[in-house]
């Protein structure tokens, strides 16, 4: 038997892993402040449109990832504003931002470009794996550190566990949420564009798939928690790159539309049985609803 | 009186604080002066604005007129961080400690000694042990808060408050969530900090035996305003510190009438049970109610008796054992069957279990009733129907309002167990499950619902009473069965048995008899 095929899926684990690591992450960072965004597919959508947009205009990836970036910040702004300064359900503001910004995703798009454009500069690499990667490995070690070492960490954990102690403890849980909520959504804008940019050099529609629900689904099966975010992350890469494999070469007699949902349908399963055995609830106390003073 | 103390000027001085909610005054012009090293009670019902004034003081609301003076200089305290610099620190009521972080981490938050953002740890801990050897304030700083039992919380957060150099540190009911014998080790711990004049303390409560024993003036609220402020000497006894609080006398003795108990009405045998973490709390527990009679179950809470009460009301199964209703074993039917058969049960958590906080006084009195025929016409809620019964029961059971359609969640804790008391009594019930009736509730609508507890038991009901409280306990019960580890060890007569003999068993020591 060949193993090629299997050598170089299990590359395909870490390529492929920045999309999931960054957008994780991402979620992860907003998650810990109490702030929880439904919606991130948009954000990282938004994220693929500039970056190809950044790269057609200006000539450099590096720009096509500056403005993914900001893209990213610009949705985080929006879903900020509505999700802490006004106190709407989260969930509902979520699935507005998701709705309306994956369509703008194409609309944008296909507004300023006509014809098909194409990337074919890449990141500079080391055995396959490019820059982006190692980034990611350093944002989870300093977002390990900023969370567990530092009184920012404090800040933020307070904040996302029990408000109400933040506040009187002369913390800003306003401030302290409005940082991580840009932070996070500005990591998913970088996402989508080095998806769009690296993995898939062109721009189509709906080109993020389920990415956005299996980082938020990661996140919640790493238990919110840095390293397990960073490590489940790179598994259901790996789970991707597999399906992708699989298709291609043939290993299962199935049809490729099962094939595709595998990794999904694996994840789930993986996430009830995490559910299941985990006996401490790992969430945030207090994701998910807005602080107010009584 | 002109003692050096009293012609200096006072730590500190609040002047004509007002304080307006939605138009309604929570605060209305109240005055109030603490000296240093003083333990100054401020006392009043539920709803008084005791809460109100100290959450002005510690900067989380802005008065609408009044100023605030410290060591006679003015301040204004624009968030809880002004606060601190003003050494001045609060201890909430509802505990603000966060779960997953570490007891020191709890208490540095906000202050953290850093370099370059990063905590420095061991000076961090050095500093939290020096101050707690200086106040003997001892809890595990690497333990977290879900682990600590109450008291070591409340520690906790003392911590936090010295840990920031509080010379003014708020208590807002302290002593409501502790055992007899962990408050009485605070109490200790308040009065040695006070006595070196490092600290002074304005104590919110509405527990008057607390208020005797710490106080050295106090400051009785009453709708807002201040209707009393006392010195040391004429604080005088609880009764007449009711009187101040409610504005008329209260019977602390209730008028309990000799009844015979006639037959026996609900019983239990030998039931067993688990808590939801699989542990066995209620082990083998048999007892008996008759007519007319209540059957007060004493002792230190977390000993089976949520779980007893989750049985008796059929919302666990028990392992083991049978519940008994006039003579027909019931162990098998739901809590719908048993309502039906004339159970009555307040629980003890009236927030989660008693009523659905965000909706109306109607719709909390019709819960559990709306199934009757005359709130139904075939499909919907005949709402005509709904509304007069709500009316004509919230002015049954003295609710302090007329709006039917206001949200439960926003009446004080009194109204509420009066809303509960009216949603399950009014359905004439046969067997009433009393679980902690008037925990944190004040005085006064402590003496109305045992006035009303008392006339149900002269109207030939079967009144199971379980209360950590025992002067509630005592004065109630026809007989007291006191329960330890899940097993009833003994049940005395209601009459002739003292306190301490309760109290030895509630700690486990049986008596050999």
């Amino acid at each position: 038997m060949d193993f090629t095929p299997v050598i170089s899926a299990a590359f395909s684990i870490l390529g492929l892993s920045p999309l999931l690591v960054l957008s994780s992450i991402g979620i992860l960072i907003a998650n810990k402040s109490g702030v929880f965004n439904i919606g991130v597919q948009g954000n990282i959508a938004i994220g693929t449109t500039f970056g190809i947009l950044g790269v057609s205009f200006f000539g450099s990836i590096w720009a096509g990832l500056a403005l993914g970036f900001l893209a990213g910040l610009a949705v985080a702004i929006v879903s900020a504003y509505l999700t802490i300064n006004k106190p709407y359900d989260q969930l509902q503001i979520g699935f507005g931002i998701w709705f309306v910004t994956e369509g703008l995703a194409g609309f944008i798009y296909f507004m300023s470009m006509n014809s098909a454009f194409r990337v074919e500069e890449t990141f500079p690499s080391f055995n396959g794996l490019d820059i982006i990667f190692f980034s990611t490995i350093a944002i989870t070690i300093v977002y390990y550190f900023v969370i567990h070492r530092t009184k920012y960490g404090l800040a933020v954990v307070a904040a996302g566990e029990n408000p109400g102690a933040a506040d009187v403890a002369g913390i800003s849980v306003f401030r302290v949420r409005w940082i991580c909520t840009l932070v996070g959504g500005s990591l998913l804008g970088l996402a989508g564009s080095w998806f769009s940019i690296i993995v898939l050099r062109h721009f189509f529609y709906n080109m993020v798939a389920g990415y956005g629900w299996l980082a938020i689904l990661t996140v919640i099966f790493a238990g919110f928690a840095a390293l397990p975010t960073f490590l489940s992350a790179l598994f259901f890469s790996f789970l991707i790159g597999m399906q992708t494999r699989i298709q291609v070469y043939g290993f299962l007699p199935l049809p490729r539309e099962i094939i595709l949902v595998l990794p999904y349908i694996f994840g789930v399963i993986l996430l009830i049985i995490s559910g299941v055995l985990r006996k401490k609830k790992s969430a945030p106390a207090a994701l998910g609803h807005p602080y107010e003073r009584e | 009186m002109q003692d050096a103390t009293k012609t200096e000027s006072p730590l500190l001085e609040m002047k004509g604080i007002t304080k307006r909610f939605k138009g309604i005054a929570a605060n209305d012009h109240i005055d109030l002066i603490l000296r240093c090293g003083e333990v100054h009670s401020i006392l009043g019902e539920n709803g008084a604005g005791k809460t109100t004034l100290m959450n002005i003081l510690s900067g989380l609301y802005q008065p609408d007129e009044g100023e605030i003076f410290i060591d006679g200089k003015k301040v204004t305290i624009k968030s809880p961080s002004d606060a601190v610099k003003l050494g001045i620190g609060m201890v909430h009521q509802h505990l603000k400690l966060v779960d997953t972080l570490r007891v020191w981490e709890n208490i540095i938050i906000g202050y953290e000694p850093t370099t370059f953002s990063f905590i420095r740890r061991k000076e961090a801990k050095t500093k939290i042990k020096n101050i707690q050897q200086r106040f003997g304030l001892y809890v595990d700083l690497d333990a977290k808060p879900p682990s600590l039992t109450a008291c070591d919380r409340q520690k906790t957060e003392i911590l936090k408050v010295l840990y920031r150099g509080a010379r003014i540190l708020i208590l807002d009911e302290p002593t409501s969530l502790l055992t007899p014998n962990e408050k009485e080790k605070l109490i200790q711990t308040i009065k040695s900090m006070t006595a070196e004049g490092i600290c002074s303390v304005p104590f919110i409560t509405h527990k008057l035996p607390d208020v005797l024993e710490l106080s050295t003036s106090l400051t009785v609220l009453r709708k807002g305003r201040v209707v009393a402020t006392l010195n040391a000497s004429e604080i005088g006894t609880e009764e007449s510190l009711a009187e101040k609080m409610v504005g008329r006398p209260v019977l602390f003795r209730l008028d309990k009438k000799d009844l015979t108990p006639g037959n026996t009405m609900f019983a239990v045998d030998g039931i067993e049970a688990f808590d939801e973490r699989g542990v066995k709390t209620v082990n083998g527990v048999s007892l008996s109610i008759n007519e007319g009679e209540i059957l007060g179950i004493a002792g230190v809470s977390g000993n089976g008796q949520k779980e007893l009460a989750n049985v008796i009301m059929g919302l666990i199964k028990p392992s083991k054992g049978k519940v008994i209703f006039k003579g027909e074993d019931i162990t098998r039917s739901n809590t719908h069957a048993r309502r039906d058969r004339g159970f009555a049960y307040i629980p003890d958590d009236r927030m989660t279990e008693g009523i659905v906080p965000d909706l109306s006084i109607k719709e909390n009195i019709l819960i559990g009733n709306h199934r009757k025929a005359m709130f139904t016409n075939r499909w919907l809620i005949n709402d005509a129907a709904a509304c007069k019964y709500a009316e004509e029961t919230i002015k049954k059971f003295n609710v302090d309002t007329l709006d039917i359609d206001k949200p439960v969640g926003k009446l004080s804790g009194g109204n509420i167990q009066k809303i509960v008391l009216a949603r399950e009594l009014s359905r004439d019930p046969i067997f009433i499950l009393a679980d902690k009736p008037t925990r944190g509730l004040d005085v006064g609508s402590q003496e109305y619902i045992h006035s009303i507890l008392l006339k149900e038991r002269e109207n030939r009901k079967a009144i199971l009473l379980i209360s950590e409280d025992l002067d509630e306990t005592m004065m109630l019960s026809d007989r007291i069965a006191v329960i330890y580890e899940g097993k009833i060890i003994k049940i005395l007569p209601g009459k002739g048995t003292t306190k301490e003999e309760i109290g030895l068993l509630m700690a486990g020591h049986c008596t050999a008899s």
